[in-house]
């Protein structure tokens, strides 16, 4: 499989593995995965519910020392006749780990390890080269900003609305420019305090992808045996 | 069939859609292709080497350019132009009209040829006159559309040309999910075939092991002989492997739920041939019997992954 690592500048790599690392956090949380955003409560809470402040809503967010979430996830598509369902869990491990396990229907594991992306499932195990989907990655690059809570830069990849009342809140971004814009209409997200509690991808064809995020520890310190059955490689096709 | 295919424009990387082609002779035979088809004469396959070798100059100047302005939409075009795929092929086709009742299914694929590994999520839909498959990346993105309707093929790339073309992923879905005579024939081969198609079924307690199917008048390429498309019903998968397009698959199903519509008549087979053991009388085994048919896709099957097999070879 080709890949573009070779003809490009020497300090890819590192951005890569940033990149494929929170990469998927939102990509497979999102309207491709789903993932739960939560940062220090009481930073937060304290800050943007009341008083719409998405700034510390983003500080908040790259401030977590790890989460697990559990989430549904629907896909709507105008082609098919009734939603796709599935559900499962997200682990991240801040800054740039990540497994999200798909329980049902099926089961499978989508693993980011540092610059290492692997995706386990019934036929066995396989290393991703996200250079083979530019526009995957184009969309990994656009929300690693968002893990860095990087609002200015945020800012300059969306349109952001973003509201609260009292301890609920929403944000709405929405593409500035492409190729993200031919992948994406808007990015919907809703939550109380500091945690995310829905998230809705809407495409330009209309098609949707809703997550919503059940039980979910924003503030779970991930002990070493934990991480090392986390991550550890299922077997290799 | 008409083929008609709209790919997308990637991260930077724009991919001409190929035109509708009408079919000449044969409705279900795939004779046209979209724009990775093999082509069946000189004078397309002159032209198809000919954009290919323009391809690849396009691709190296790309590729130049990528490594000296360091231009990251720029590296995702040469990535899409670089990266190895399947090649598409005319496979196994039958109507739609065989299978039973509507249904759908979610699978997960692993698809391996020359220098491809691809694993390939993605769901299909099928009522007796329509097929609708979306293929999805494995983080999850829409990587493609195929609406069947009729003989009509509308394949729509999102993400650039798929590595594994949506139309061989229909007729592997086709060739693993049509019906069986199993249930009404003794253990051994039931035998039956659909228009140009022959095929053939391992049975063993009412249930396929395997399948072979091979095209009327057998084709010969390259001196190779034997069936065009072989199937395994393994215990938790099924195996797929297209001789002739030279690629295998292993498919595994994810869920399945049968759709609201009111289930299709089964029709009849229109030719019976002659089979190993004594079977049911010739020309009068109606096919789709839900216990005998395949569990994947179309074909009104229970949810279990595949019938019952003894160990066979699995995935590699």
């Amino acid at each position: 499989m080709a890949s573009s690592n070779a003809s490009g500048p020497r300090l890819r790599p590192r951005m890569v593995a940033r990149t494929a690392a929170l990469a998927a956090t939102l990509v497979f949380a999102c309207a491709f995965g789903g993932f739960a955003m939560a940062g220090d409560p009481d930073a937060a809470v304290a800050a943007a519910p009341s008083n719409a402040d998405l700034s510390a809503l983003l500080r908040g967010m790259r401030s977590a020392p790890g989460v697990i979430a559990q989430f549904s996830e629907t896909k709507e598509l105008a082609l098919l006749s009734a939603p796709l369902e599935s559900t499962g869990t997200i682990y991240f491990v801040p800054p740039d780990r990540l497994v999200r396990v798909v329980t049902t229907p099926g089961r499978s594991r989508l693993v980011v390890d540092g610059d290492k992306v692997r995706f386990e499932d019934d036929n066995g195990r396989k290393a991703l080269d996200l250079s083979s989907s530019p526009m995957a990655r184009q969309l990994i690059d656009s929300f690693v900003v968002l893990f860095n809570g990087d609002e200015e830069r945020l800012k300059q990849l969306y349109n952001t609305e973003f509201s609260a009342n009292g301890r609920a809140w929403r944000l709405k971004l929405v593409p500035r420019s492409a190729p993200l814009d031919r992948m994406i209409s808007s990015f919907d997200l809703s939550g109380t305090a500091a945690r995310i509690d829905r998230m809705e991808a809407v495409e330009p064809d209309g098609d949707r992808t809703v997550t919503t995020f059940g039980e979910t520890d924003a503030q779970h310190r991930f002990g070493e045996e934990e991480l090392a059955k986390l991550f550890a490689e299922g077997p290799q096709s | 069939m008409n083929i008609v295919s709209t790919p997308r424009c990637g991260a930077g990387a724009c991919v001409p859609a190929s035109t509708a082609l009408p079919v000449p002779a044969t409705p279900l035979r795939s004779d046209a292709q979209s724009r990775t088809a093999p082509p069946r004469n000189a004078a397309l396959r002159t032209k198809r080497h000919s954009t290919r070798s323009r391809g690849a100059i396009v691709a190296v100047l790309l590729s130049v350019m990528v490594g000296g302005a360091g231009c990251t939409a720029m590296s995702g075009v040469s990535g899409v132009l670089f990266a190895s795929r399947v090649k598409e092929c005319e496979g196994f086709d039958i109507p739609l009209s065989v299978f039973v009742g509507p249904s759908r299914k979610e699978l997960r694929a692993r698809v391996k040829a020359r220098s491809v590994d691809h694993d390939l999520p993605f769901v299909v839909e099928t009522t007796a006159d329509s097929l609708v498959l979306v293929g999805f990346t494995p983080l999850g993105t829409k990587a493609f559309t195929l609406v069947r309707k009729g003989t009509d093929v509308q394949v729509d790339a999102l993400t650039g040309p798929p590595i594994v073309p949506p139309h061989n992923v229909m007729s592997d879905v086709l060739a693993m999910s049509t019906p069986s005579t199993c249930s009404s024939t003794p253990d051994g081969l039931a035998a039956i075939t659909f228009e140009n198609w022959q095929i053939s079924d391992t049975c063993s307690n009412g249930r396929p092991l395997k399948r072979q199917i091979t095209r009327q008048p057998p084709s010969v390429e390259k001196g190779e002989t034997g069936p065009d498309v072989e199937v395994e019903y393994l215990e938790d998968a099924i195996m797929v492997r297209q001789h002739r397009c030279h690629y295998s698959a292993r498919y595994v199903l994810q869920a399945s739920a049968p759709l609201a519509a009111p289930p299709a008549a089964p029709v009849k087979v229109p030719v019976v041939t002659p089979t190993a053991k004594p079977a049911a009388a010739p020309g009068t085994a109606p096919v789709g019997a839900p216990s005998a048919a395949p569990t994947v896709a179309p074909a009104a099957a229970p949810a279990a992954p595949a019938p019952a097999a003894p160990s066979g070879e699995d995935a590699k």
